[in-house]
């Protein structure tokens, strides 16, 4: 009699498990793409009373300069016989993605013609609105390159806004 | 004697079970019942979404790294919608169903995650009790590493409904 209770709990058991198992169903998504390769460059830091620094838009503001007044934040301040300077620094920095490329070209432009009489400079050479000037041939990806800035002005220039802006163009090699 | 008690008790076993198996379906009506999934595309985003059926294809074209974000890897998010259907033609809005979902195959280049929940090949409940006939909508986020080599990338997400 215990054998037969034992059979009919077995064949109850696997009727059960029989009966409860659920419906189910499936379907797929299926994901593609192309992955391309990229740069990406910042303006990290640079003299004057900045905004937009860590984005590729940033602008600095130096204020009323002046040869004989204070140098404007971030900047010093020298004189010459016929001339001043302000001198600071701009950080960049260019990050790659999804690229092969070991390093950078970065130039920099100015956006319009300097005032008469004013010279922009980034690492010692002179900007102009013409052509690009080359910073640096062997940028590192990932690390802010700081590049000296120096704006010139000559005594003999009229007393009015020196604004221009400088952009930066890197390109992987 | 005795093998006359066991045919007894089997027969009446036998006749018992189909009985309450129907029970069974009257209580839970998913059970025995046909279901599939069905996919809806959820709002305008990166990447086309094609659903037919059961199998839904989303392609992100060209992908490539965020030029104003500061972030680490590529990161492409789309919204869709799950919905379980009888396939009988049955009206929906009865029972409920556990919807999981697993990484079927993936070329390595890319790591997902399923409404913020990393997405392996091991199935992750996504809907514990998804409404028949009701849509779901999730978010399904794709990242790609900065160091990912430029190309094709593939990958396919297996669902799965299983009727409570």
């Amino acid at each position: 009699m215990r054998k037969v209770f034992a059979v009919c709990f077995t064949v109850a058991l696997f009727a059960f498990a029989s009966t409860a198992s659920a419906a189910n169903s499936s379907g797929t998504l299926t994901v593609t793409g192309t992955v391309e390769s990229s740069i990406t460059l910042t303006v990290e830091s640079a003299g004057g009373t900045t905004s937009g620094t860590g984005t590729a838009a940033a602008s600095s503001d130096l204020g009323n300069i002046s040869k004989f007044g204070s140098a404007p934040t971030g900047f010093t301040l020298a004189r010459g016989a016929s001339n001043w300077t302000l001198s600071s620094t701009v950080g960049v920095q260019v990050v790659k993605a999804n690229l092969t490329s070991t390093d950078y070209t970065l130039t920099a432009q100015l956006g319009s013609a300097p005032a008469s009489g004013i010279a922009w400079k980034l690492n010692g050479s002179t900007l102009s609105d013409s052509a690009p000037t080359t910073l640096t041939s062997t940028g590192t990806y990932a690390s802010t390159g700081s590049y000296s800035w120096d704006i010139v002005v000559a005594d003999s220039a009229a007393a009015a806004a020196i604004d221009n802006t400088i952009n930066f163009t890197a390109a992987s090699n | 004697m005795m093998i006359r008690q066991f045919v007894i008790v089997i027969l009446t076993a036998l006749l018992a079970l189909p009985a309450s198996a129907t029970r069974g379906r009257a209580v839970s009506p998913v059970i025995g019942d046909s279901l599939s999934i069905v996919f809806v595309d959820g709002t305008a985003a990166d990447g086309a979404f094609i659903a037919a059926g059961g199998d839904a294809w989303l392609d992100m074209k060209g992908v490539s790294h965020n030029a104003s974000g500061r972030e680490h890897g590529t990161h492409v998010q789309r919204r869709f919608g799950v919905r379980v259907v009888r396939t009988s033609g049955a009206a929906s809005g009865t029972g409920t169903v556990t919807i999981t979902a697993r990484v079927e195959s993936s070329d390595g280049r890319t790591s997902m995650r399923l409404d913020g929940k990393p997405l392996s090949e091991v199935p992750t409940i996504v809907e514990a009790h998804a409404a028949i006939g009701a849509v779901g909508f999730h978010i399904l986020e794709i990242e790609i590493s900065d160091a990912v080599a430029p190309g094709p990338i593939a990958a396919a997400v297996s669902w799965e409904i299983n009727a409570q």
